[in-house]
């Protein structure tokens, strides 16, 4: 069943790595570079929207579709493969990376600093990620996660802002220190008596394979272990405070890619081998869950409140909406038998549509920053006038954000409230709360910056040209067109989704 | 000696006629210059030696078998003194690997040598000997003469600069070389006085009849291996016998010190592998958490104070030091506790396996590394890591690998440290040392900031001057053939790790 | 509403006014959504006409007002209907659905004590009274009287710089206002007039509508949706009732007409000599300050978001902060043991064996 090669998604993996060796050796100029890179992700995109496009949603579609099996490392002490798939959950985050990566590049066109450089990271960072959502492989799957590091950690610090340097290091270290607990994990699933393999997609079908004989960390402690990682990468409360400084200090388009694909990454990790891999120990933790993301939601809220730098702001709002996150897998703990596929449908709903929310966000505060050159909120103001395109897309961008009906942050934040609240109600009202607050700080922030009075020095503000309005309208049609028909992604989702459900409402205690 | 036993002493003996035939070369060699590619060239002699062993060993466990061997009236006298088996052959084409690469990265360098050109190789290939012959024996006298051999010519080649710093960290290599021989030296007597007996298999025996309450079994044996790995640990640079790496590092000529990180490390890791899998296995128990102390020591240690250092070769000393931690990991993995009332010890061959792995990624990414500094050196002569800023516009090739070396270090996919890091967890997991996988794994993830920091400086930093940096063909070339050994074997790692296994299997223990 | 009696902007007027319509709806259901059909009908019409007033004089601020009767006749007019519909008088709209509610509070609805339906009926009709007092200051506040110079007076005397983009369209122009706005407020004036009678036919039916229509249609349509079957009751006009209602607006009227209509210099309220009471009620109860000032600006956002800002900055991340400094300065503790000498190296290593022999002896 999870047998052959197709190459679909090979190439949509390494397509930018080959487009970075080529760039390296073959591009010259600063115009090539620009366009070929474009290109490039261009291609992606349209190859990632193949995946998403022909993944078949049927009911008797296979599960696991698009395989590409090569043996890797033979059984010699260890036993990996090299496994790209996708399922239902993992399709439509595809998709996401590949819209988030053309509108990062094109975000990236006003770079003047060591051009080349930058559009290699860029492309790599792409391949990172593309292979941490197709690989079905937990050495592959670690390997991809580790590569989206250094380029990460390039982007900021060479053509970051503000602290880069720190904000850079902090990041690296942090994430690195997650991944370090999540190897451990690895490993000692490994090492599990029937286990010997790598095969997240033998782990998934079955995840009893891993009983608690023959375990060398108890479940509980793999779930944590795991659990670190991802809870780094999301990020949960209390690990959260690299996010702030390493999206503020970010070049916009690294802050697109960073809060819009890294970001879900954590939360892909956490459906995948938390929810799919040790089902029993997430109905066990799901209080655990519910109470961090609750923690995350208010306490990311309120502190969003208090900041006056944009991005900031933005970033901190990430954390908060992040949260919920971890509340829709949190349903999970419902009484056995009776869970539904709507709390998760929510966590990963969200992890769509935040990251082409977000992503907008900061695209458009990457655009006020490059005209009016401040992202402190009290020294701007009524910038609606003269640049109306980057208001409107903050506008829907914002109101995307705090769930406005119709767009589709609405959308996964009802499946959340929905799901959890069956499990868990008076958390569940609290982390509507956040919704309160949500309004609060966005509203806020957009009318001082883009309403009000316009101070003189912003008179001469020019709006988005084509190429910085391209990617405003991309994520401006996702999100109205998510928002209006979210059966587009919840139908892939589910499918993807439903076998973790049926292990869960049948799961036998370990 | 039958003239089978210099065909199995053959590489050993083709290594030590490289070198002399070096010295006699530079006799006679008005041009100074070519050396290096005669001592490279010469290094085909042991090459093809230890393949045609290679061959020759087929499935068999030891060279010295059949009748050549074992004839009654006149056994081989090498029996008892080495084995030329898989583990030995193994390390065989790691050192003359790291020979041949080192030998051409010193090309350039030679060239500030008025004298003593010939002499400088001639060295490098005696110790190279040594090495070798490390790996092989499997007797204590033998042992220690090898470990002689391994040491002086390194000691001689660290002052060999002359400079007052060559000369203080040659003096320091020396000094503590002869301590730490002299501990080993009086560990193995006490051995001998205990066991009767210097070779490893008849040790074994005696030791497995050893029983009593103390530690090891009996108050001689347990200071006699302590002294021993207290020897050892001089030449694997694991704490608390490593206070001499940092100077040694910072002193030293770059291609030497990049020889004796990796060589000299591999041999010794060889011989205490060798030592304490078949001689004192059924004390396992005890050296095991005695290792595995010494390792998360090292690993500590060497990460800790790494990251306060300014100067990249003391950096680098102390990074020599973790990865040593890192490795001794491995072989402390080699013991669990099995099952039963008495809870003998059980081998388990994925540590010993790992090691071995890790040995040739550790080779791979270090050398790439020192060559890149032997590079940049040679422009800058500066060691300062601020001094290297901005060295991806002088030379970006440069930069980049060097940076991926550093990235090898730390262990980031997907190069061969990385797998070799994930194998090592993977058994020390296995033997139940979890604690120590995870102090490994927060020790890597703590690494990545002085290895990053280096990156940055180079990535980030505005150039202090516009001057390229360039080297002859040689240097690039042992850089670009160690480069791609490091991400090889991180993309596809089986040859090596198949490799690996079969040298433990001949360890027959 | 009581609060309506002292607010000066035009709008804030009606806007309190819908608080009080709203409170009608005490059980009387059918009764108090004929109240919000009847009342959608003036209260839109008086909101037309702010901003046509609005449109001339250019502020919303009535002590700047007054004596528009004689530039903007229409405008005027439709406002004395609608006003007088929202007061209440027989037989505009207000009045029938009005008098609906109050002919049910007096009577009780069975949902509460009889003598809670007739305190509340009290107050409804001391809100008649009341209610008649504001709009008919309103008005002559407004239309009556001289004009006081509109949004330039008001900008002087307040000494603001334009704001760009401010709601001012240019200032002030006394002139009945384009045919596009006053066209609506006609339809809605005819509205106000006949809406009420016409849906609920008191007597007879009128036009082909039958009786009592609009408040037997809800009524029955809201028991059947709780689930009761059969008629509600409706009830059938009341002469006293009638009277009563009427006298309690004549005397709102009287009151406002008394004290406004004929002073002379109107921009000083008469009832700001009951200073505190005033106070209270211009500034609505104070609760506007008590939630933006007290709740939101200090409760929240300075001390509880402030304080998790604080903790988020210091000790989560500061946590993280000082892990960073630790392992810096470790490295270099340990570092300064490096002293150079080899002896040192040489006793480290013995001390190193002599360690472990005892940790192996001891353990």
């Amino acid at each position: 069943m999870v047998e052959g090669y197709n190459g679909l998604l090979t190439a949509t993996v390494f397509l930018p790595a080959v487009g970075a060796l080529v760039l390296l050796f073959v591009v010259k100029g600063d115009r090539n570079v620009r366009n070929f890179a474009v290109l490039i992700f261009l291609a992606d995109l349209v190859l990632s929207m193949l995946v998403f496009g022909f993944f078949d949603r049927g009911a008797d579609a296979d599960r696991f579709q698009f395989v590409d099996r090569i043996t890797w490392i033979p059984d010699v002490g260890l036993n990996a493969e090299f496994l790209l798939t996708v399922d239902g959950l993992s399709a439509p985050l595809v998709a996401l990376t590949g819209l988030l990566g053309m509108c990062a590049v094109l975000a990236s066109w006003r770079i003047g600093l060591r051009v080349k450089e930058y559009f290699i990271w860029l492309l790599v960072l792409q391949t990172a990620v593309m292979g941490v959502f197709t690989s079905m492989d937990l050495l592959l799957f670690f390997l991809f996660w580790e590569l989206e590091l250094i380029p990460m950690f390039m982007l900021i610090s060479v053509w970051g802002s503000g602290r880069k340097e720190y904000s850079a290091m902090k990041f690296l270290i942090f994430t690195i220190l997650g991944s370090a607990f999540m190897l451990v994990a690895i490993v000692a699933v490994f090492l599990t008596a029937d286990v010997g393999t790598f095969n997240m997609v033998a782990l998934l079908n079955e995840p009893t394979m891993l009983t608690s004989a023959g375990l060398l960390i108890p479940l509980s402690g793999l779930f944590w272990l795991f659990f670190v990682g991802f809870a780094i990468k999301l990020p949960t409360w209390p690990v959260h405070t690299w996010l702030p400084d390493a999206h503020t200090d970010a070049p916009t388009a690294a802050s697109v890619m960073l809060a819009g694909v890294l970001l879900k990454m954590g939360g892909y990790g956490l459906l995948r081998i938390n929810v799919g891999m040790f089902p029993s120990q997430t109905d066990r933790f799901a209080w655990a869950l519910v109470t961090l993301g609750v923690i995350s939601v208010l306490y990311g809220a309120v502190v969003t409140m208090r900041q006056t730098d944009l991005k900031r702001l933005i970033a901190f709002s990430s954390i908060s909406h992040m949260g919920l996150v971890l509340i829709g897998i949190g349903s999970v703990g419902i009484s056995q038998g009776t869970l539904t596929v709507t709390g998760l449908n929510g966590a990963a709903m969200q992890l769509f549509t935040h990251g082409t929310v977000t992503g907008l966000l900061f695209l458009a505060v990457g655009l006020v920053y490059d005209k009016t050159h401040t992202r402190y909120i009290p020294d701007l103001g009524g910038l609606a006038g003269r640049m109306p395109i980057v208001a409107v897309a903050m506008l829907i961008a914002g109101f995307a954000s705090l769930g406005l009906p119709g767009l589709s942050g609405f959308v996964s934040e009802l499946l959340v409230f929905m799901g959890a609240f069956q499990a868990y109600d008076w958390p569940t009202v609290l982390a509507v709360l956040g919704i309160v607050l949500a309004a609060g700080y966005i509203l806020w922030m957009m009318e001082r910056t883009f309403f009000g009075v316009r101070r003189p020095q912003f008179d001469d503000l020019t709006d988005a040209s084509f190429v910085e309005a391209v990617p405003l309208v991309l994520m401006v049609v996702t999100i109205i067109g998510v928002g209006v028909w979210p059966t587009l992604l919840t139908d892939v989702f589910e499918s993807g989704l439903n076998p973790m459900v049926d292990v869960l409402n049948g799961v036998i205690d370990p | 000696m039958s003239v089978h036993d210099f065909y199995v002493l053959s590489p050993y003996l083709a290594m030590a006629g490289a070198a002399v035939f070096v010295i006699l070369l530079d006799l006679v060699l008005p041009k100074k210059g070519l050396l290096p590619y005669f001592a490279f060239a010469a290094l085909a002699g042991p090459f093809v030696m230890s393949v045609i062993q290679l061959y020759d060993l087929g499935g068999a466990t030891n060279l010295l078998r059949g009748a050549e061997a074992f004839t009654t009236e006149d056994p081989s006298i090498l029996l008892s003194a080495i084995s030329v088996d898989r583990f030995a052959l193994f390390f065989n084409f790691l050192i003359i690997g790291c020979v041949a690469l080192v030998v051409l990265a010193s090309t350039d360098y030679v060239r500030n040598m008025e004298r003593f050109q010939g002499e400088y190789f001639a060295l490098i290939l005696l110790a190279a000997t040594g090495m070798m012959l490390l790996a092989a024996a499997t007797e204590l006298i033998t042992i220690y003469v090898s470990l002689e051999l391994t040491t002086l010519p390194m000691a001689a080649l660290t002052a060999f600069l002359l400079t007052r710093n060559s000369s203080e960290a040659g003096m320091k290599f020396l000094i503590i070389g002869a301590i730490s021989s002299a501990l080993m030296l009086y560990g193995m007597a006490l051995i001998f006085g205990f066991t009767g007996s210097t070779q490893l298999a008849e040790i074994s025996t005696a030791i497995a009849q050893v029983s009593g309450d103390t530690p090891f079994g009996n108050y001689a044996l347990f200071v006699g291996i302590v002294l021993m790995i207290a020897g050892f640990g001089f030449k694997l640079s694991a704490a608390p016998f490593q206070m001499w790496v940092p100077d040694v590092y910072e002193g030293g000529p770059t291609p030497v010190v990049a020889f004796l990180s990796v060589a000299s490390k591999a041999a010794a890791f060889a011989v205490v592998i060798r030592v304490l899998f078949t001689g004192f296995f059924d004390v396992a128990l005890d050296w095991g958490i005695l290792i595995a102390g010494i390792a998360a020591a090292s690993m500590v240690i060497g990460n800790l104070v790494a990251i306060s250092q300014s100067n990249i070769r003391r950096l680098f000393g102390y990074s020599t030091i973790s990865h040593a931690g890192y490795i001794l990991v491995g072989v402390a993995a080699g013991v669990k506790s099995g099952d039963g009332i008495f809870r003998a010890p059980e081998f388990a061959a994925i540590g010993p396996d790992s090691v071995l792995f890790y040995l040739a990624a550790y080779a791979a990414a270090n050398l790439t590394a020192f060559f890149a500094i032997t590079i940049i050196s040679s422009k800058i002569s500066s060691d300062k890591i601020s001094d290297y800023a901005g060295l991806s516009t002088r030379n970006p090739v440069l930069a980049v690998v060097l940076a991926l070396s550093l990235l090898a270090l730390i262990g980031v996919p997907p190069t061969g440290i990385f797998i070799a890091k994930l194998y090592i967890f993977t058994a020390a997991v296995d033997s139940g040392l979890i604690w120590l996988a995870v102090l490994g794994v927060i020790n890597s993830a703590v690494s990545a900031y002085y290895y990053v920091r280096i990156i940055r400086v180079m990535f980030t930093h505005p150039a202090t001057s516009d001057e390229k940096i360039s080297g002859s063909p040689a240097p690039w070339l042992a850089l670009g053939i160690a480069g791609a050994a490091m991400v090889f074997m991180g993309i596809a790692p089986g040859f090596v790790m198949e490799a690996a296994q079969e040298a433990v299997k001949a360890l027959a223990i | 509403m009581i609060a309506a009696i002292t607010a000066r902007p035009f709008r804030a007027i009606f806007l309190l006014a819908l608080l009080l319509r709203l409170a009608y709806g005490l059980g009387l259901y059918a009764a108090a959504i004929f109240h919000l059909v009847t009342h959608a009908a003036f209260k839109a019409l008086l909101f037309l006409a702010a901003g046509s007033v609005n449109h001339a004089t250019g502020t919303f601020d009535m002590r700047y007002m007054g004596g528009l009767r004689k530039v903007m006749p229409i405008t005027y007019i439709l406002v004395v209907v609608a006003g007088l519909s929202l007061v209440g008088i027989i037989p505009l709209a207000g009045f029938w659905s009005k008098d609906e509610i109050l002919l049910g509070a007096w009577n009780g609805t069975g949902l509460v004590d009889t003598w809670v339906s007739r305190v509340t009926f009290s107050a409804l009709l001391a809100g008649v009274i009341v209610t008649a007092f504001y709009t008919i200051r309103m008005i002559i506040l407004t239309f009556h009287g001289e004009f006081r110079g509109g949004i330039d007076r008001e900008l002087e005397d307040k000494a603001q710089a334009v704001p760009a983009g401010a709601s001012h369209h240019g200032g002030v122009h006394l002139a009945e206002s384009p045919w596009v706005m006053v066209l609506p407020m006609l339809v809605l004036g005819v509205a106000a007039v006949v809406v009420g009678y016409l849906a609920n036919p008191q007597w007879t039916e009128e036009i082909g509508i039958p009786r009592h229509w609009i408040t037997g249609f809800l009524g029955d349509g809201l028991s059947a949706a709780r689930g009761a079957a059969g008629h509600a009751e409706t009830l059938d006009f009341s002469r006293w009732m009638a009277i009563i209602s009427t006298v309690a607006a004549l005397s709102g009227i009287g009151l406002a007409v008394l004290i406004y209509l004929r002073r002379r210099d109107q921009r000083e309220d008469p009832l700001s000599k009951v200073k505190p009471v005033y106070k209270l009620l211009s500034e609505k109860y104070y609760m506007d300050t008590l939630y933006e000032d007290v709740m939101v600006r200090k409760g929240f956002y300075k001390y509880f978001a402030g304080i998790l800002d604080w903790i988020d900055a210091n000790l989560v991340d500061g946590i993280v902060d000082r892990t960073g400094w630790f392992f810096q300065n470790i490295g270099s503790a340990i570092g300064k043991l490096q002293s150079g000498h080899v002896q040192a190296y040489a006793t480290g290593i013995a001390f190193g064996v002599l360690a472990i022999i005892l940790a192996f002896l001891l353990a």
